[in-house]
């Protein structure tokens, strides 16, 4: 046994603890398609099974069937698009907005309270006013995105401009450096790390806004969430099941790539304890 | 003849919510001096650093300095965590539109002076304590600073680790021949480093006494233990319980 040697007896229950981290989660999936089972076959009768099919049916039909697979992922990307191309518009507004709060007092005290307003605004609210506005295209559509995944960027970006130390900024003022200098070299470069955490947030929630707009706006091609309500007024059960896997999968998958992103982009030197 | 590159004329501060940093402070720092000012917290003994820099400005009297050339030590190494060694050193040429040349040269002569040059690649997070404030005083070095002003600035730092950077620090001054303001308040480390200490005390800020070091260039350790080092060490706490009594 060489492999032991020299290793420091504190890994051990550390290596362990990392072990369980994968096999718990993993246990927790296992059990819950068992129950999953459990009710699908026992618990519902016949004529109610539909409404939760059995998990081997799921796959079958809405995912190892090309052209059910097809059927899916069309609408998918439709949806992945939307939440992208409004998550951008929201990183654009969300970032100049914060700059100008960061640059101007009376800005932020002018702008904050309607970004916080905004945030609470429920979404299905305003809906028909939407609608009527601007109609059932996918310009509603992208609108609903940006107005759910707005304020993460701002608050996020805002703080990550206000977050430099009075020191650092001072380093500026001896050298009498520019607004702009301080901005573009001291302000941005610091506020990448809280500008990538609303992002990932943002990301989250544009998919969510994606989807919810399918609902209503109808107009062009379809998104997933009009698949999913499709499939559920056909009482299509391992279609509905398949649609909410995939939109699940999208929404984790854009918090993961944000993620990533972030850590591609600020990993080099952040560290989240401050040092 | 001494030629005066910062004299404080009459001095005073008070701040917005009316307490009184500096009370007419004079004080004529000559080119070549190596100042310490020491006193006790709230003697506004930073605030003098500050307004020779131009960070602040008085509420009355006049600070005038004869140089543009101003290198700034805080107490904390302020590095930028997101540039490279190298890139933090060149911070101030950047800001001064140096020609690239120029700047390499600068950054090159300043990484080589605190030993880091092996290290220009690194990222603040991956050095020590006293990696990132020589890192922080080659920043200054690049200014080829005149007037060097060091603001408590490795307070924060173990002893040994303290008292190797302020050795390094002799050995610049005794090189490059700026003028040195050294904020500390630390009696030992005031005599070890200075050629003139000027004592203040606290509320109002003032200036209460002042002592001319007779050691040369050469300090070591034969100065820090000498009967002539203890005993103005001596007298200049004297000197400062005085004022609290």
């Amino acid at each position: 046994m060489t492999a032991g040697v020299g290793t420091p007896v504190p890994r051990r229950p550390r290596t362990g603890r990392r072990s369980l981290t994968v096999i718990l989660p993993i246990a927790f999936a296992l059990v819950f398609i068992a129950l999953w089972y459990v009710t699908s076959a026992f618990l519902l009768s016949p004529s109610r099974q539909f409404i939760l099919p059995m998990p081997h049916e799921v796959l079958i039909d809405a995912f190892l069937t090309p052209k059910n697979l097809f059927a899916l992922l069309g609408p998918l990307w439709t949806s992945t698009v939307i939440a992208m191309v409004g998550l951008a518009i929201a990183t654009a507004i969300g970032v100049v907005t914060a700059v100008l709060m960061s640059q101007a007092k009376w800005v932020e005290i002018t702008l904050f309270p309607y970004a916080v307003a905004l945030q609470s605004i429920p979404i299905l609210a305003i809906v028909p006013l939407i609608a009527f506005a601007i109609g059932y295209g996918f310009e509603s559509r992208i609108l609903v995105v940006v107005l759910i995944s707005l304020f993460p960027i701002i608050t996020n970006t805002l703080f990550g401009l206000q977050s430099t130390s009075p020191q650092m900024r001072e380093l500026f003022t001896l050298k009498r450096a520019s607004r702009w200098t301080v901005l573009t070299k001291l302000q941005f470069p610091a506020a990448l790390p809280a500008l990538f955490t609303g992002l990932r947030i943002s990301a989250g929630m544009a998919v969510v806004g994606s989807i919810v707009a399918d609902f209503f706006f109808r107009k062009g091609d379809s998104g997933i969430g009009l698949v999913i309500d499709t499939y559920r007024n056909q009482l299509n059960g391992e279609m509905l099941y398949g649609a909410i896997i995939l939109a699940s999968l999208l929404g984790l998958v854009a918090f993961w790539v944000f993620g990533l992103l972030g850590r591609l982009f600020v990993g080099s030197w952040y560290r989240p304890d401050g040092r | 003849m001494p030629q005066p590159i910062v004299t404080f004329d009459d001095v005073s501060m008070t701040f917005p919510n009316g307490t009184v940093a500096l009370s007419d402070v004079d004080i004529t720092i000559d080119r070549g001096e190596f100042i310490a000012l020491l006193g006790p917290s709230g003697c506004g003994k930073s605030t003098l650093l500050r307004l020779a820099s131009g960070l602040e400005a008085s509420t009355g009297g006049r600070t005038t300095v004869d140089t543009r050339q101003i290198g700034y030590v805080f107490q904390d190494a302020t590095l930028l965590p997101w540039r490279t060694v190298r890139k933090n050193v060149a911070l101030f040429a950047e800001l001064d539109h140096l020609t690239a040349e120029e700047t390499r040269t600068r950054v090159d002569h300043a990484l080589g002076v605190v030993g880091l040059t092996e290290f220009q690649g690194h990222r603040p997070h991956q050095l020590s304590g006293g990696m990132r404030m020589r890192v922080s005083l080659a920043r200054a070095l690049v200014n080829r600073p005149e007037l060097f002003l060091f603001d408590e600035p490795f307070g924060a730092l173990d002893e040994f680790t303290r008292e190797r950077l302020n050795d390094d620090v002799r050995n610049l001054f005794v090189r490059e021949r700026f003028t040195g303001v050294f904020v500390t308040h630390s009696i030992p480390e005031a005599v070890y480093m200075a050629t003139r200490v000027i004592v203040m005390g606290a509320r109002p800020g003032r200036v209460i006494g002042e002592f001319a070091v007779p050691f040369g260039d050469e300090r070591g350790e034969e100065v820090r233990y000498s009967s002539e080092f203890a005993e103005l060490a001596a007298e200049i706490s004297h000197c400062l319980k005085g004022a609290m009594a």
